[in-house]
């Protein structure tokens, strides 16, 4: 087997590190007024590294044929389990999203993401939009992904549910569809997330609350703004060097969820300006690795396959990020392997090692041609 | 006057929870400055009819017997009454539906012009908050004291001018509610564990102490106890450009910036340039605690430039707290020390810790379980004879069984006996010049409350000095 592109392993490697330090920086107060140790989301999180580090190398070695064959039943698998969820939840935060799994509590949807993205490269490999048309190459699959995306907005999960779809559209656009058939699918996606917004007050009240500052900069610190208040203050307190590593002041319980939705504003505030840049930085160089492979794939679903896993982490980074500096309605998305959250860490760990293999497909064909061009074959 | 907050409350519709003194007083600031707030309260109105008619009088909404989470449809944020614990499920209902949970105290502090002075800790609080508040007005300060002591924050502060200095006394769980509260001085006087039924452990405790520093920035003020290790582990490092400008107190020696006991003497500055101040005999405070407390109210004086000379002059007039080792008079050579605030053990301990020569003690009441059985080796050394009254007193006279006690019906027996054994000791045995009332237990066997008793006990020692012994 060829070796693929080693920063696909080291930068989410890196990134990991830098969350566990994070978390358990930003939850050690946390921790101590809930559970009486200051470690306590610390060796959770530790674990989940492990396990996610673990699930990371074995997608290294899997063979990409091999999962090209799984991709229907892994959508299976993970439609069960959200309908699951749905029926059964967990309630917490006023929301149902997890699945009490023994010790651990996983989140269907991480799944259902990943699973999303193999079955749609696998669909749109053998439903090429440009050859099949409308109905077989764009409805179809984003139908069946757009059931996975209502199950989740069932939750309630809008901003989930909302990433998926984005995701899957641009798939369909990786895949080569003419932009006049996007345009209807476009077009029932806005309209379905404003009928979504008119019917769920909890996450109206978030974008009312995100219209007014952004257009008026006044901040409505009740509710929601509440949260992006506080965030603002530790990223601005953080100044270019930040309070130094573990001096934050915000995560004495002044920020809520400092550890996992708002962990971006606890670094920033204590590792400042030049550390926000850095991680910003490691997530750049991640996202330009992975779409360089999906560059430079031959085969489509190898290249749907890397594209889509690539553009998740993006959306993921992006939307959290726009969240936490309020550039974006408050909504309770993780930031890619620093937030506190084992199934998410689990499932990034695991797309990078797909991407791995990914690229060392690319290697494996490229030094072949190297080899058949220097002996003046083919 | 007009009440404007700085920075804004979070939105304009405020759900007060508790009718107590800082609810009231809460209410009342947030009507005056035009808002409409709510006040809930588990309690019926028909149990607290002064504050049910306190909030009609100012035609304020009221939700009595109710403290359930669907009060806070339609409010912004909920006022948070220190007597509640915070683990109640309303706040948590509060914070789930991400609206903000204010202290009375941070709503004070938005609406007040004048500096907070802000006190916290385990032992020591009210004495250091009185004095701070006694040393400022000596420097020409207009100073109020609130919080536990005094009149509720939100009374006081609002009303007070802009080179006032509003003095306050924080519990651990007021600072579970503070947001942007950023004192201009703020003290840690101790950490020892206690309090542990409501915040579950120490550490807890202990970390949220730290929330009163996290707002201050290098114009403000930060006291530490250089002589509590606990303390010292807690406080906010200096060197970052936003760390407050530390100062430290200490009964042991030395400190590098503060105010300090060297040599029987106070002193503050620092060690190269050091100002005696006067000596600890001088001070009408007494007990090692009592210097403690005398050197943190100093540091917290510092940054308002009070004149060394009228620190002096107050330090010398203070009295103490009344009920707190305060002296109620002497007769014949016998001072006598009213202690009725000592309601358990370990301020029994700390109060027999504070005279240098033994005391004939007063001492029993409500014995609410405690053991009194390691005391007993203090009681010893301290002590020319114990005095016990109250129901538990033959229990406590058995866990002293080393110790002469005397057991008598009443107190104003006991204030007699006292004085005889005072003046008039066993062959052999030398007289004691004082006489110490530190019950180490609750009042509500013979009295209404340890104010009460205190009260009883400063009448007797009148009488005695005006009519002497009951025959």
């Amino acid at each position: 087997m060829n070796r693929g592109d080693r920063a696909l392993l080291l930068l989410p490697l890196a990134l990991t590190a830098v969350g566990v330090v994070m978390v358990y920086s930003s939850s050690a107060i946390l921790g101590i007024t809930r559970f009486q140790d200051p470690d306590y989301f610390f060796t959770r999180q530790l674990i989940r590294a492990g396990l996610g580090v673990a699930a990371m190398l074995l997608c290294a070695r899997l063979r990409l044929r091999v999962l090209e064959a799984l991709a229907p039943w892994l959508l299976g698998c993970a439609a069960v389990l959200l309908a699951v969820v749905v029926v059964a939840g967990h309630a917490s935060n006023g929301a149902a999203r997890w699945l009490r799994l023994g010790l651990f509590t996983v989140q269907p949807t991480d799944l259902a993401r990943l699973a999303a993205v193999v079955f749609l490269a696998w669909w749109l490999k053998r439903h090429p939009p440009e050859e099949r048309g409308f109905w077989r190459g764009v409805a179809a699959p984003l139908a069946i992904v757009g059931g996975l995306a209502g199950m989740i907005l069932l939750q309630p999960n809008l901003s989930s549910a909302a990433l998926l779809m984005v995701t899957a559209l641009a798939m369909t656009f990786m895949a080569g569809t003419r932009l006049a058939h996007l345009m209807v699918p476009i077009g029932a996606g806005a309209s379905a997330a404003l009928v979504a917004l008119a019917t769920h007050p909890y996450q109206m009240k978030r974008v009312a609350s995100y219209v007014g500052f952004l257009f008026h900069g006044s901040l409505d610190t009740r509710g929601a703004g509440w949260q992006l208040d506080q965030s603002l203050i530790a990223i601005g307190s953080g100044g270019w060097f930040g309070r130094g590593l573990g001096g934050g002041h915000q995560k004495y319980l002044f920020l809520p969820e400092a550890h996992t939705d708002f962990i971006f504003s606890i670094l920033a505030e204590e590792l400042g300006f030049l550390g926000a840049t850095l991680l910003l930085v490691l997530i750049a160089l991640y996202l330009w690795r992975g779409l360089r492979a999906a560059a430079r794939t031959a085969d489509p679903f190898a290249y749907l396959l890397a594209g889509g896993l690539v553009l998740q982490v993006g959306l993921y980074a992006l939307v959290n990020l726009a969240v936490a500096t309020g550039l974006a309605p408050t909504t309770g998305l993780p930031l890619p392997f620093v937030s506190y959250g084992g199934s998410a860490l689990l499932a990034n760990l695991a797309a990078a090692g797909v991407l791995y293999r990914v690229s060392a497909g690319n290697e494996e064909r490229e030094a072949l041609a190297r080899q058949r061009f220097s002996r003046g074959d083919s | 006057m007009n009440v404007r907050f700085d920075p804004e409350l979070p939105g304009t519709r405020a759900l007060i929870a508790g009718a107590a003194r800082s609810g009231l007083a809460a209410a009342r600031l947030l009507r005056r400055a035009g808002l409409a707030p709510t006040v809930c309260d588990s309690r019926r109105a028909a149990e607290a009819p002064e504050a049910a008619r306190a909030l009609a009088d100012h035609g304020i909404e009221t939700a009595w017997g109710s403290d359930g989470p669907e009060l806070l449809e339609g409010h912004d944020f909920v006022v948070w009454s220190p007597g509640i614990a915070i683990a109640h499920p309303l706040a948590r209902a509060a914070r789930l539906a991400g609206v903000p949970v204010l202290s009375e105290l941070e709503v004070a502090w938005r609406a007040s012009r004048a500096p907070f002075v802000c006190i916290t800790g385990t032992n020591g609080k009210s004495t250091t908050t009185d004095l701070a508040g006694a040393l400022l007005r000596a420097g020409g300060r207009v100073a109020e004291v609130c919080g536990n002591i005094g009149r509720p924050a939100c009374d006081v502060a609002p009303d007070l001018p802009a080179n006032g200095v509003a003095v306050a006394e924080v519990s651990s769980f007021q600072l579970e509610t503070v947001d942007r509260l950023k004192p201009r001085v703020a003290a840690l006087l101790n950490l020892t564990p206690d309090h542990l039924d409501r915040h579950g452990d120490f550490g807890t405790y202990a970390a949220l102490k730290r929330r009163l520093f996290l707002r201050q920035d290098a114009d403000d003020v930060a006291v530490w106890n250089a002589d509590d290790a606990e303390v010292m582990r807690r406080r906010i490092p200096e060197g970052i450009p936003t760390a407050p400008r530390a100062l430290e107190f200490s009964v042991e020696g030395p400190v590098p910036r503060g105010a300090w006991i060297e040599d029987s003497a106070v002193m503050i500055g620092e060690p190269a340039r050091r100002q005696r101040l006067l000596n600890a005999a001088e001070l009408r405070l007494r007990g090692r605690h009592n210097l403690a407390n005398v050197t943190a109210a100093l540091c917290c004086a510092q940054p308002f430039d009070v004149p060394l000379a009228a620190l002096a002059q107050a330090l010398r007039a203070y009295p103490g707290l009344e009920h707190r080792l305060e002296s109620a008079g002497v007769v014949e050579g016998v001072e006598f020390v009213n202690d009725s605030k000592a309601t358990n053990t370990g301020s029994l301990a700390v109060a027999l810790e504070s005279f240098e020569d033994r005391v004939v003690l007063i001492a029993g009441g409500r014995g609410k379980g405690q053991d009194f059985r390691p005391l007993a080796d203090l009681v010893r050394h301290k002590t020319a004879c114990a005095i016990l009254i109250g129901e538990d007193a033959a229990r406590i006279a058995e866990a002293w069984n080393d110790t002469r006690t005397i057991t008598v019906p009443a107190l104003e027996t006991a204030v007699d006996a006292a004085f005889l054994q005072a003046t008039l000791p066993g062959p052999g045995v030398p007289r004691s010049h004082t006489v110490l009332f530190s019950p180490g237990c609750a009042s509500f066997d013979m009295f209404r409350d340890f104010e009460d008793r205190g009260r009883r006990f400063k009448a007797e020692v009148e009488r005695l000095a005006r009519a002497g012994v009951i025959s």
